[in-house]
């Protein structure tokens, strides 16, 4: 085995070529899911950020919206691991963004910031997963579960009037990473043409901290009453629709291995 | 919102109207918070106050530049829809006997030097010695002594010789607002106030000055010197320093020795703006700023940036010892400033018109410019900032505890957090 990763680690090329060949292979073992979705964020300290430019500036006319509304784009390759009890793994990059943006007069004011999700996506049906997809029970073994953990690249930015705030003459951009679990459900509603499967799924993101330096100060301009850029407990209600271009259906959903046992 | 679960109802007696104290005011009248302005002179405003009728535009006597673009301060300005001075202004240094553009000034290594002395302060790791001392440590040189002084502890409200290094490192680690530092150009900043808080003009009581806190009971009794009494739940002070170091307010029970130490261990000097009009212009029309040397360390053209169609107007703006001087001449710091002029230009005496004269220390209920760190200020500001038994609130600039003291929208920041404290905690 040593040798193994040995000989692929001096030929990176090699590696490359096996890698897409296992992903892009017509053996059915992995499949191209892409998805595109809403998230609603929900953390109290974050909501207080915004909502003390808000408070502070009564005067203006328009208010900054809490940093909620997240935009979101996944993309996967769908493995599975084992037919008959239905379990899959989806390793999948992904890029969210959360902002908010008001216009007051001639200014303009937008926040937020970028996510790059590394998720390592386990897909399941409960009861298949014990028993066989024969006792996938009278729902059928087209909805699932999901769950798995990720990692994340998060970069906060500020724009005033398009242009993004400077700190000491350089970008504000701050780099943090982080760790997150995900979990989840999902249903596959439609097969099209035998190559394309339409699945819509629900999930909560839990990132147990983001940080987002500087954050407070660079939104209002201060941070004299000392709040947090150190955010714990951010959650992420997902609504994802997912196209999955698939090899073959057995792999997916309700071709069972076996009728009737 | 922020204070919509404060079950706060009480009502609130704001002391001092300033931009600290109307701010304080009318966030708690957005609250629906019964509130109250007790004003000791005759206008309101603090050392946001400006001349009428000296030339064809309102002169800022007191705070006159914006700094930062990312403050509430700016944002409020640009809100009243105040054209801000958009020309390219440039800066003129006078040493070694000549007037020097910025250009010609960084021909010279001296002056380089002091440019690189003041790029340090953010990373400055010793005592919390004088920038004077920091600067003859850093070789600074005799000739560009005084632009350091000008840019630096006359910037401060002082002197070189008084202002702290950590103070000035403070300032460097902790500012948030933006680099760039922009005026009015068409109204007065006052006007900007009046606009913003028009809701709250009228709970300024004017002519009002406080001499006593009273917080022992439940409900705090203030007086003013006209003998009247004022109860409140709460109440946020605002004054100046230099009030709160004179004892001219007493407090019941009486402030701590920490607090009252912590008074005088930030400074606030005598900080003079001598406005002074010319027949003629002898200075080139895109000056900004000039750096001088002897009593007067900066002048700027007051009429720059088209805020003046006809008139030819200087400030000279002096703080520390040198305005301390200058006071005790009275009418004689004209000759003197005008001979300093004639060193840099040669026309000035000869096309003086008249002046006006703002000293700050002599303003009643003000005595000062603004506050600076000393060196061994520490964590005075986070003392005096501390409210008392959540009865009795603190804010104004010298109150900012993250760098941006002296300045209109540090006060206004520390409003925000004495309101803040007052909805936030009752809940």
């Amino acid at each position: 085995m040593r040798r193994f990763f040995k000989s692929y680690l001096v030929f990176p090329n090699r590696l490359s070529a096996l890698l897409f060949g296992c992903l892009f292979s017509s053996h059915g073992f992995s499949q191209l899911s892409v998805s595109v979705g809403y998230a609603y964020l929900h953390n109290r300290e974050l909501d207080k950020v915004i909502q003390l430019y808000n408070t502070a500036r009564p005067w203006q006319d328009n208010k900054l919206y809490p940093l909620t509304h997240t935009a979101e784009a996944a993309m996967g390759w769908n493995w599975c691991l084992h037919q008959r009890r239905q379990l899959h793994f989806m390793p999948q990059v992904g890029y969210g963004r959360t902002a908010s943006a008001i216009r007051n007069g001639e200014d303009k004011m937008s926040t937020g910031f970028h996510r790059a999700d590394i998720f390592l996506q386990f897909r399941f049906h409960p009861r298949a997963l014990i028993k066989g997809v024969q006792s996938s029970g009278p729902m059928g073994p087209r909805w699932f579960m999901t769950a798995g953990p990720g990692y994340s690249l998060i970069q906060p930015f500020v724009r005033t009037n398009g242009e993004s705030l400077e700190i000491d003459d350089e970008r504000y951009k701050p780099k943090s990473f982080t760790f997150f679990a995900s979990a989840g459900i999902g249903y596959h509603l439609v097969l099209l043409k035998s190559r394309f499967i339409i699945t819509p799924e629900l999930a909560v993101s839990w990132y147990p901290y983001i940080e987002l330096e500087d954050y407070t100060s660079s939104v209002n301009g201060h941070n004299v009453l000392g709040y947090t850029d150190s955010f714990e407990d951010v959650f992420f209600f997902q609504a994802k629709l997912r196209i999955s271009f698939i090899k073959k259906t057995v792999n997916w959903w309700d071709v069972p291995v076996r009728q009737n046992g | 919102m922020l204070f919509s679960d404060s079950a706060f109802k009480g009502k609130v007696i704001v002391i001092g109207a300033g931009a600290a104290g109307m701010y304080a005011a009318y966030l708690l009248h957005q609250q629906g918070i019964n509130v109250q302005v007790l004003e000791a002179s005759d206008r309101y405003g603090g050392r946001i106050k400006s001349l009428q009728g000296f030339s064809d535009f309102e002169i800022e006597l007191g705070a006159e530049e914006i700094h930062g673009e990312r403050s509430l301060w700016y944002d409020m300005v640009r809100h009243s829809g105040a054209q801000l001075i958009t020309e390219d202004l440039s800066e003129l240094y006078y040493f070694n006997g000549a007037v020097k553009t910025y250009a010609q000034a960084t021909e010279n290594t001296f002056f380089n030097k002091v440019l690189e002395v003041m790029d340090s302060f953010r990373s400055y790791t010793g005592n919390d010695i004088s920038a004077e001392a920091y600067g003859n440590i850093s070789g600074i040189n005799t000739a560009v002594q005084h632009l350091y002084n000008g840019m630096v502890g006359n910037e401060m409200g002082s002197s070189n010789a008084e202002v702290g290094m950590y103070g000035l490192r403070e300032i460097e680690e902790k500012w948030a607002s933006g680099k760039i530092d922009s005026r009015i150009k068409d109204r007065s900043l006052l006007s900007v106030l009046e606009q913003t808080f028009a809701d709250v003009l009228d709970k300024i009581i004017l002519n009002s000055p406080v001499t006593s806190i009273d917080y022992t009971a439940s409900k705090i009794t203030v007086t003013n010197s006209n003998g009247q009494l004022f109860e409140a739940d709460k109440v946020i002070v605002t004054v100046p320093l230099t009030v709160l170091k004179s004892n001219e307010i007493s407090f019941t029970p009486a402030l701590t020795a920490e607090r009252v130490n912590a008074f005088d261990r930030i400074g606030m000097d005598r900080g003079i703006k001598i406005i002074l009009k010319f027949t003629e212009r002898f200075w080139p029309s895109s000056t900004s700023y000039i750096y001088s040397e002897g009593n007067v360390p900066i002048y700027w053209a007051t009429g720059a940036g088209g805020r003046s169609a006809n008139d030819n107007l200087l400030t000279a703006f002096v703080c520390g010892t040198k305005a301390d001087f200058l006071a005790s001449q009275g009418e004689g710091m004209i000759p003197i400033i005008l001979s300093e002029l004639d060193a840099l230009f040669g026309d000035a005496t000869l096309n003086y018109v008249t002046h006006h004269i703002q000293d700050w220390r002599e303003e009643d209920f003000i005595h000062g410019a603004y506050s600076y760190n000393k060196p061994g200020t520490g964590n005075a500001r986070e003392i005096i900032a501390k409210n008392i038994d959540s009865k009795v609130y603190f804010a104004g600039e010298a109150t900012h505890t993250e760098g941006h003291f002296a300045t209109v929208h540090g006060a206004m920041e520390t409003a925000l957090r004495a309101v803040h404290e007052i909805l936030e905690t009752v809940s």
